[in-house]
């Protein structure tokens, strides 16, 4: 399916074959008539509410080009920006991206210092942009062991997720540094020292409250899994959400997927949607006051532990404090503590 | 107008859908030609004679490949149970050298003791090679064992148990209400207290471990629920149907597993 898929070439697609912008989060590459056409067809049917892209590729297509390493990467973030305005033309609401696993913690000393520096890059680029992000309703999440990374780029993940979160169109779901095991043994940990210490009750812990407990408790599951660049593996991504949702594998390298291979991945979930497992049904968290609690503080708790790590960076204000800031004052907050 | 537009629209997915399904028939067709010419190939022949000339063909294949799984999970899908294709898979594997041999239903009818007994109906002298795995109630010991390049190995054939639709996580509930108890136990800090729930969901989930290879029967790449703790790391293929495998597309499916390359995170 994969293949009849990256053979498929569009008709007329000027958007494909332009250069991809690296230089904003928002994408506004107009579409084709034809590609319109497609996307109007294919509303008919049913959409996946939420699509997780593990972007794999970038370096392939980098000693491909015979370019950097990290010039692939580069031309990655441009793919991500038009495969955002793509989900968004399709009113595909939440898009989740697998940036960096903590497995890739294991490459060398140079490439993980040099994608350190392009996320930097990256969300410093978000902030400036909040407006405009504003203005598409883009709210951005962060999710995975934020703890591993630089204090710097900490700061700036939580300076850029406190600017987007009253944004309520569309949710942009970043793993990074994130395994799917991860997540899973952390919040167990979690959940086990809060009954220990009397916290939680053992009968208060059911499926959905540990489902509020996980770095995606915001997030449905998703219901269409893409990975790119002809692996056939989820690389422990999602695992634990994504126990009976469609996977579609790509052969293309990431920075050459295009709008043809997300049309033919969702034409294949409407293909096959009642063939499998039934959708997971919206299971609603009706768990105690307690539990409520709890897991609401788990994830405070979460975001106190890593603004107190920044400190020692010039974070001066507690979480609780600039949560508490309009988007406005978060911003010149950034410009003052932060901006070099 | 719009609504006539979009009954045109409508009207237009609904047909590529069928032509979809057309064209996932078409390339089902080949495979049910391809069977067919192997049954007849195979009509007349004794079974342990055919079993021991596809032996040494699947052995001569898999000398060449460069790896092979050590663990591999065939998940049913949405297909009917046919125990004379699954004891054929079973017979396969067997010269292969790949230990761990699993079946993954999420239908819940695929019986371990029917499979058993089809087995040892079709196949007597191959079941003392076999061990059968913690699903099977008759916990044979083995007689023989098997040996690969001078290592010897047991062969185990398994099924993973699908109870409940989220069986799994009430199992790691279960697992974190456990640990939780486990007051002798110190979990001094998180990497102890992951290393024990890890070590525990492992011991509850399967004595087989987690499967390299998931071979996922029909055209969608879905798990059917089975356990992400089994699943993270695992390479997955789709083959359209199991029931129209031959011995070819059997050697051909492990040369496809042969081919990929696992970078763990470098």
């Amino acid at each position: 399916m994969s293949s009849l898929s990256s053979s498929f070439s569009p008709l007329i697609s000027s958007s494909d074959t332009t250069q991809s912008s690296f230089s904003s989060w928002i994408s506004e590459k107009p579409l084709s008539w034809f590609q319109r056409l497609c996307i109007y067809i294919l509303k008919w049917g049913s959409l996946p509410k939420h699509v997780a892209i593990v972007m794999d590729g970038n370096r392939r297509y980098a000693k491909k080009q015979s370019v950097e390493k990290i010039q692939g990467h580069q031309k990655g973030f441009g793919k991500l920006t038009e495969t955002l305005q793509w989900c968004s033309d399709m009113d595909i609401m939440e898009v989740t991206i697998f940036a960096f696993s903590i497995e890739n913690f294991k490459r060398t000393r140079e490439e993980i210092d040099a994608l350190m520096e392009l996320a930097r890059q990256k969300f410093r680029l978000m902030i400036e942009e909040w407006k405009k992000l504003r203005d598409h309703g883009i709210c951005v999440r962060v999710i995975g062991n934020l703890a591993l990374l630089p204090k710097d780029l900490i700061s700036l993940i939580i300076i850029a997720t406190l600017l987007t979160k009253d944004n309520k169109r569309t949710f942009l779901n970043i793993a990074f540094s994130y395994t799917g095991k991860d997540e899973v043994l952390s919040t167990s940990s979690e959940i086990i020292n809060g009954i220990r210490d009397g916290k939680i009750r053992e009968n208060e812990i059911t499926e959905t409250f540990f489902d509020q407990c996980l770095y995606t408790y915001e997030s449905p599951p998703p219901d269409l899994l893409i990975r790119t660049s002809g692996e056939f593996r989820i690389s422990d991504f999602l695992t634990w959400q994504s126990w009976n949702n469609q996977i579609y594998f790509v052969k293309s390298l990431w920075p050459e997927f295009s709008m043809w291979n997300l049309l033919f991945a969702i034409f294949c979930y409407q293909h096959f949607l009642g063939k499998f497992m039934k959708t997971y049904e919206d299971r609603y968290f009706n768990g105690s006051a307690n539990s409520v609690k709890f897991a609401d503080t788990l994830q405070k708790e979460r975001w106190r532990i890593l603004v107190d790590r920044c400190c020692s960076n010039g974070m001066k204000l507690d979480y609780q404090t600039l949560e508490s800031l309009s988007a406005e004052e978060v911003y010149v907050y950034y410009k003052k503590h932060y901006d070099t | 107008m719009s609504v006539l537009a979009g009954i045109c629209c409508g009207f237009l997915l609904n047909l590529f859908h069928v032509l979809f399904s057309f064209y996932l028939q078409l390339k089902l067709f080949k495979f049910v030609f391809l069977k067919y010419l192997y049954n007849i190939n195979n009509l007349y022949c004794n079974k342990f004679k055919k079993f021991q000339l596809e032996s040494e063909l699947i052995e001569k294949c898999v000398k060449n490949y460069s790896k092979l799984p050590r663990h591999m999970t065939l998940i049913l899908g949405e297909e009917s149970v046919s125990y004379e294709d699954l004891i054929q898979i079973i017979v396969w594997t067997l010269p292969t050298g790949i230990p761990v041999l699993s079946f993954y239903d999420h239908k819940n009818e695929l019986k371990a003791d029917t499979l058993y007994e089809v087995f040892l109906k079709n196949y007597k002298e191959l079941v003392p090679h076999i061990k059968w795995g913690v699903s099977f109630s008759k916990n044979n010991t083995i007689e023989k064992n098997l040996s690969k390049n001078g290592i010897i190995f047991y062969f185990t054939v398994d099924i993973k148990k699908y109870y409940l639709v989220f069986y799994y996580r009430q199992l790691l509930i279960d697992s974190i209400k456990e640990l939780s108890r486990k007051k002798d136990l110190k979990l001094t800090d998180r990497a102890s207290t992951e290393a024990a729930l890890d070590d525990l969901m492992m011991q509850k989930l399967s004595n087989s471990g987690n499967p390299d290879f998931v071979v996922i029967n029909g055209n969608v790449y879905t798990t059917y629920g089975l356990s992400p703790w089994h699943i993270g790391f695992t390479e997955l293929l789709t083959i359209p149907s199991y029931k129209l495998l031959t011995v070819k597309d059997f050697t051909n499916i492990l040369h496809v597993y042969a081919g990929y390359e696992r970078k763990f995170g470098r």
